[in-house]
């Protein structure tokens, strides 16, 4: 029995190993993205028109455990020297990933190494509230409004929150990773100048920057 | 040791199982068809459009538009030709090729007619083979640059025949040679004349305002269409107040990267702008995050120094109560420039504007509801000018929050069907997932809605909940599902929860940090679970799995459902049925559907029970499950959640919210539906710390 998985085990070291024995011809279409729970599938061909069955086989040298762990990828061998491997990557799977194939017909054997980066995935941050458009400002009953500001992030556990060239006496102040009040205390003479006061929020995340639209309305004494 | 590094080696290569005859490689595009390619004139830079039917994703292949037929110069002789031109995806019935320099050199020019026929040809990653669909006819004609001839400008509905026009009604420009944007250039309106506000005498070039040359973007009607387009008569002209203008109006095409304008001759208008007016409200009713449709004309907004608002002057009745709150307050609704029945204004029910400050002693949009009666009127403020419509009688309903829940099917649960043998009926597996949800959540003002990685998100509410149903576990846990929203939402204050993709918060926190329903990791309760994590259960439990999923399931032999199979199939309402005999294939298939049906809907029950802040709820350190060891409520631990109960083969029926669980959901969503009459179980909360 050791004997025989001695030969076998000969045999296909050989093929992935030795192409001056004669060499198989084999292409890969590298996937372009990667990310965590989205299936990825590269298609394979090996260039054989021998009557031999062709024999495919994968490994990962960076990460071996890849091939015998639970929910790993699959390679499904179909006619005319085709086949799909397939993998889900895993949270723990984030960064770069070797893949080395490799396929045996008869005498003739070949290989082909993939490269790719698996990444975390997640959105750009999502403002959640203020939830409208705008709020108008009773003058005539408070001098300041305060909004509230909360933002989703998938991607990045907390956000820097800020106004994009905010008018005098309005800002966002921080009060935890991902929310904050929008504060606005027109002065007077701002009462007087204007009523329609256009404010741009801003949500940076990493590489993310998102932007809101919100106006407040002034109401003042006729 | 060389031996030992050669055999090292071979365990740790995975191989394709060899066996019988290998099958074919299904690339998927066995439907593949073009339908047209449009538009039919076309500029340098345009994008030619197709459409058609299962056009390949570039991760399935590339694609490329075969164009065989003649061509002409104009005063030349058609030479023959056929050009392979690279097309790029934008989705499965569309795709597009931009006119840039090789585009022209393979068609000879820039100045052509092309009569003939268009392929689309795939050159498959897949199956690495080129496939080509059946032909259509095509006539093309390419030109150096368009003109643009203005025929007719016309007012939209009732203004086309008063004369009367709102801020940011529609004008509807008729001619040929518009650009479409996307590369080749955009046409613009350039409006000229006098305004005269009401109320001053003429004449207008002595006491009006000029307008000299305003532009204003043109919006075609359609992506094919270069004769007819759109434009608001925007604010910018002379204002919003009530007054004439009478002028003229042109258009010019402007090509990008060129300071080549090219004008139409000029069309007169003359209208009269009148006040804005709100005439009613819809729906009629709403809770809070749902949109709020204004009805009426001459909403503005959008750019600074312009704002629409609605003041609300009346009573608010709180329901089950004899007060009547005084209400005066102003709300700002956005302009949205809907065409052809719009522009409209919308507004959205919102906890942190002066309407849900207003009534935040009241318990806010959460606790306040009831009616408001009195009046609405629309003031438009554009920089100094304001102008208000009449007061309209208004009546609207504030209703108690509603959860809407998407219910999002991905990719991955449909590629995981395949390994129960189910992909063919994926839709009445759906089907059962909803039905499971609706059941579960009777009573609680909770509307599920199904959706898909790519199905449009809902329009009427601006807050609704996701749940996505993927394929595998990417915790790489082995968990049938998890909800990922940060924290215990006590009193469901968030209803944008998202159960899926991953919460960055919740991973920060040390949790895992994908969430959602993980369709695959149910083959754990098999007793030959393959490359899942098997689920420890109760004897018997995994023959009872098996004997309901091994007459499909492909990798044990079994022959997987059919789309035939799925037409003809009854929807099993229970599972009394269940598992079906050997030689009962269609009830076979209809079990197999009831019960993955029924394990997924029982799982994402539980898990959007967690993000609504069960269990537990009143105590904010209390166990995320009920406690004790009763079986038969749907927020007990997993270890208490048998397959056949989950799977709903029990006699004893579904899992229910037990008491106090199911009287907070009441509470927080509180439906107008009677609670259906059954015995729910104790739910044993513990006290609040």
């Amino acid at each position: 029995m050791c004997v025989r998985a001695w030969f076998v085990a000969f045999g296909i070291v050989a093929a992935a190993c030795g192409p001056e024995v004669g060499s198989l011809k084999l292409s890969a279409v590298s996937p372009k993205s990667v990310t965590v729970a989205h299936e990825v599938v590269i298609p394979l061909l090996a260039d054989t028109s021998g009557p031999e069955s062709l024999q495919w086989q994968w490994q990962s040298s960076d990460r071996p455990e890849l091939a015998t762990r639970l929910s790993r990828p699959t390679l499904s061998a179909y006619s005319g020297g085709r086949a799909l491997w397939r993998f889900t990557p895993l949270a723990s799977d984030v960064g770069p990933l070797s893949v080395e194939f490799s396929a045996q017909s008869g005498e003739l054997s070949g290989s082909l190494g993939l490269r790719f980066v698996i990444e975390p995935g997640g959105d750009p941050p999502l403002f959640r509230e203020p939830v409208g458009e705008g709020t108008t400002l009773d003058l005539r009953a408070m001098a300041c409004v305060a909004v509230s500001v909360v933002v989703e992030s998938s991607s990045a556990p907390q956000v820097e929150l800020s106004l994009v060239s905010p008018p005098p006496n309005a800002e966002i102040v921080q009060t935890d990773e991902l929310g904050g009040k929008l504060v606005f205390c027109p002065s007077m003479s701002q009462a007087a100048a204007e009523t329609i006061y256009p404010l741009l929020l801003q949500a940076v995340s990493g590489p993310h920057v998102v932007h809101k639209s919100y106006v407040i309305v002034l109401r003042r004494s006729a | 040791m060389k031996r030992l590094v050669v055999w090292l080696l071979l365990v740790s290569f995975a191989c394709a199982p060899s066996g019988p005859p290998l099958a074919a490689l299904d690339p998927g595009l066995s439907d593949l068809s073009i339908v047209e390619v449009f538009p039919t004139t076309l500029l340098p830079a345009s994008l030619l459009l197709i459409r058609g039917q299962s056009l390949p994703s570039p991760s399935e292949g590339s694609m490329y538009l075969l164009l065989s037929g003649t061509s002409k110069t104009p005063g030349g002789l058609p030479r023959n030709l056929e050009v392979r031109l690279r097309a790029e995806y934008v989705s499965h019935t569309e795709a597009q090729v931009r006119v840039d320099t090789e585009f022209l050199q393979q068609l000879g020019g820039n100045s052509i007619e092309f009569d003939g026929h268009a392929k689309i040809v795939v050159a498959s990653v897949i199956d690495r083979l080129e496939h080509v669909s059946e032909p259509v006819s095509a006539k093309l004609q390419i030109v150096p640059s368009l003109s643009p001839r203005l025929d007719v400008v016309e007012l939209q509905g009732p203004q086309r025949t008063t004369g009367k026009i709102h801020s940011n009604d529609w004008l509807t420009v008729r001619g040929d040679g518009f650009l479409l944007g996307d590369g080749e250039g955009d046409t613009v309106a350039l409006v000229s004349g006098c305004f005269l506000p009401e109320g001053v005498s003429e004449p207008c070039a002595q006491n009006g305002r000029a307008v000299r040359e305003l532009e204003l973007p043109v919006r075609p009607l359609s992506r094919v269409d270069r004769t007819s387009a759109i434009l608001p008569y925007s604010p910018t002209i002379h204002g919003v107040m009530p007054g004439t203008f009478s002028g003229s109006i042109r258009l010019r095409n402007q090509p990008p990267g060129s300071t080549m304008r090219t004008l139409s001759s000029s069309r007169s208008l003359s209208v009269a702008q009148v006040r804005p007016e709100l005439t009613g409200i819809s729906p009629s009713a709403a809770s809070l995050g749902q949109y709020v449709e204004m009805q009426g004309a001459g909403f503005i907004g959008g750019l600074p120094g312009q704002a629409t608002l609605v003041r609300l002057q009346g009573q608010f009745s709180l329901e089950g109560s004899p007060v009547n709150i005084p209400v005066d307050t102003e709300i700002v609704v956005q302009w949205l420039p809907r065409f052809p029945n719009g522009p409209v204004g919308r507004y959205v029910l919102d906890e942190t504007d002066a309407l849900g400050q207003a009534l935040e002693p009241r318990g806010g949009l959460r606790e306040a509801a009831g009616v408001f009666v009195g009046t609405g009127t629309m003031t438009l403020r554009y920089g100094r000018e304001s102008v208000a419509s009449k007061p309209t009688p208004l009546r609207i309903a504030l209703l108690r929050p509603k959860q809407v829940v998407v219910v999002r099917f991905l990719s991955s649960y449909q590629d995981s069907l395949r390994l129960f043998g189910l992909r063919a009926v994926d839709n009445a597996v759906r089907a059962r997932v909803l039905e499971v949800a609706r059941r579960d959540y009777a009573g609680i003002n909770i509307e599920f809605r199904e959706g898909g990685e790519d199905s449009a998100l809902p329009t009427d509410f601006a807050h609704y909940a996701q749940v996505d149903i993927g394929g595998p576990d990417p915790n790489g846990l082995g968990y049938l599902g998890y909800d990922n929203t940060p924290g215990r939402d006590m009193q469901n204050r968030r209803l944008y929860d998202r159960i899926g993709g991953v919460n960055a918060v919740t991973q920060n926190d040390g949790a895992p940090g994908y969430g959602g329903v993980f369709a695959e990791q149910l083959l754990g309760f098999s007793s030959h679970p393959g490359t899942v994590t098997a689920i420890k259960s109760a004897p018997g439990e995994a023959e009872l799995f098996d004997q309901v999923f091994d007459p499909l399931r492909p990798d044990v032999g079994g022959t997987p459902a059919t789309v035939r199979e799925a037409t003809l199939l009854p929807a099993l309402s229970s599972g009394s049925i269940c598992p079906a005999s050997h030689d009962d294939r269609s009830h076979q298939v209809a079990c197999a559907i009831f019960v993955l049906g029924s394990l997924i809907g029982t799982t994402m029950t539980h898990e959007l029970g967690h993000s609504l802040g069960l269990a537990n709820p009143s105590n904010p350190n209390g166990s995320y499950h009920n406690q004790g060891s009763l079986r038969g409520r749907i927020m007990n631990p997993g270890s208490l959640r048998s397959f056949s109960e989950r799977a709903e083969l029990s006699p004893s029926g579904p899992a229910l919210f037990c008491d106090s669980d199911y009287q907070y959901l009441r509470r927080i969503l509180p439906g107008s539906q009677l609670p259906p009459s059954v015995e729910r179980q104790p739910c044993l909360d513990t006290p609040t710390m």
